[in-house]
């Protein structure tokens, strides 16, 4: 643990180098809080923005060859691959803390009362697409580099949004009665109580298979 | 300490094929020119690389299989590698207190004082010979046992490199059974600071020998084409043809200066012997 502890440490210490990021977000929701824009838009924002953080501290961490060097302390490369998931779900949850305080203040400004349970569902959604894409950054960068990773991680995203447009566009064509109640189903699984639960598994298995999966990478990695 | 025994790796056209020993207590040095494997033989012993063949024990286990507790006993300095250039002396010092329970920032501190590194200014605004105190710093102030220098010295003045060797000739006399593995293109570094040498080129080790071996009795004899011919060809190591004959690398000097009056004899450098063991051709 101590090796953990000391990996999160050193990813603390960036925080002056993405102070003007953190910024960037004070700005935006500064800006978004007083003409009104939708939390949700916001909410989103937020989320996506904190999970491409630990991919910033891997690039970082691959500067001056400063990959190889932290191999060669009392860290393993599997610790070194759980501490980038620990500070990426910590910031997560910050965010999502943010978010909800963030709501609350909009909703405040706006006159209206707060609707609590809306903004929590809005941000167990933001944080799972936050979580995916975390997930997915940490193995893609370790794979191929932060500046590449990044390039591949959009290139990623775009061809499962592709996909899934392209497979409900088929449906549509040639099943509709599939498209609808596939659509259905997939309403129905975020819905209501069944959102969390359905949430907690998502994140469970793309965290898991995400983890290994890095952990192979890393342990494949020659410097 | 460290145990290499015929390791293997292959890059292209580049293969290792290297055994050393770093046994207790001592230093010893690892020379060869740009190229010649060095770096890849610290990678290999640091894990960072893996082999194809062979295998390398540190503190007796497979350096595969070194816990956590063993890893705090090694200190690395990395020729081309360090912490990120965007943090700051007190950064470092924060990142390396908690992950190694033995450093001691006091000590690391007041080097940092000694040699006038500014504590608050980025490790990117350095030059590159405070680059390399640092990394050494970092690698003197956690109690290793062991510690593993690629070019320690790059980068630095005159007066910093004998600075620095003075800084680990007071490490190695701390603790009879400390050890250290080092390399440096400036063979003077090594000549005055390590018990043995060790030689490699194009990825293998083609001389091994006591440093005050190699000093005493390792020269060179210059010689015509003549007296070339006529000496016991049974003490030299390589020759090389030059304009007025023949320059030799022997192991026995004082047996060809007793025995041969009429030929130059040199002691030898270490640049001297590594030319003529790279350049020259076996005898």
């Amino acid at each position: 643990m101590k090796g953990i502890r000391g990996l999160l440490i050193k990813d603390l210490c960036l925080m002056g180098e993405i102070r003007k990021l953190l910024l960037i977000i004070l700005f935006v929701t500064a800006i978004f809080i007083f003409n009104g824009t939708s939390s949700t838009f916001l909410t989103g924002y937020i989320m996506i923005i904190i999970a491409f953080l630990v991919g910033m501290t891997i690039s970082y961490d691959e500067m001056n060859n400063g990959l190889a060097f932290l191999m060669t302390l009392p860290v393993t490369r599997r610790q070194y691959v759980a501490e980038k998931f620990i500070c990426g779900l910590l910031s997560l949850f910050l965010g999502f803390v943010y978010t909800m305080v963030v709501a609350v203040i909009q909703s405040m400004i706006g006159n209206s009362a707060p609707d609590l349970k809306e903004s929590i569902m809005t941000a167990v959604l933001f944080a799972v697409i936050g979580v995916i894409v975390l997930s997915f950054s940490i193995a893609i960068d370790l794979k191929f580099g932060a500046e590449k990773g990044r390039v591949m991680l959009l290139l990623g995203f775009m061809v499962i949004f592709f996909l899934f447009y392209m497979g409900v566009a088929f449906l549509e064509r040639n099943f509709p009665e599939k498209k609808e109640a596939f659509l259905q189903w997939f309403n129905t699984i975020f819905e209501g109580s069944k959102i969390y639960p359905v949430c907690a598994v998502i994140c469970a298995v793309v965290l898991l298979l995400s983890f290994f999966a890095s952990c192979r990478i890393l342990e494949k990695k020659e410097f | 300490m460290i145990k290499v025994n015929q390791i293997e790796k292959n890059y292209g056209k580049f293969h290792l094929n290297c055994t050393m020993e770093v046994p207790d207590g001592c230093v010893t040095g690892l020379i060869g020119e740009n190229g010649a494997g060095k770096s890849t033989v610290f990678k290999a012993i640091e894990n960072l690389i893996f082999l194809d063949g062979g295998s390398i024990e540190v503190f007796g286990k497979p350096h595969t299989e070194l816990n956590a507790k063993d890893r705090e006993q090694i200190a690395i300095v990395l020729s081309d590698a360090t912490f990120s250039n965007v943090y700051t002396i007190k950064d470092v010092a924060r990142i390396m207190g908690s992950v190694y329970p033995d450093f001691d920032k006091k000590k690391f501190m007041g080097l940092v004082e000694r040699f006038r590194l500014p504590k608050n200014q980025k490790v990117k605004e350095f030059s590159t010979g405070m680059k390399a105190k640092l990394k050494l710093f970092l690698a003197l102030c956690h109690k290793a046992r062991l510690l593993i220098l690629d070019e320690p010295t790059a980068g630095m003045d005159v007066v910093a490199r004998d600075e620095v060797l003075t800084l680990l000739r007071e490490y190695m006399e701390e603790d009879e059974h400390r050890s250290i593995l080092i390399s440096s293109h400036i063979s003077g570094d090594l000549e005055g600071f390590c018990d043995e040498i060790y030689m490699i080129h194009e990825g293998k080790i083609i001389l091994h020998e006591d440093t005050d071996q190699l000093l005493g009795t390792y020269g060179v004899l210059k010689m015509t084409e003549e007296q070339y011919r006529k000496i016991d060809h049974s003490h030299l190591l390589r020759r090389r043809k030059e304009i007025y004959g023949y320059s030799c690398l022997t192991d026995e000097i004082h047996y060809y200066a007793e025995n041969y009056p009429g030929i130059t004899v040199e002691k030898g450098s270490i640049d001297e012997i590594i030319m003529l063991m790279v350049k020259g051709e076996a005898v």
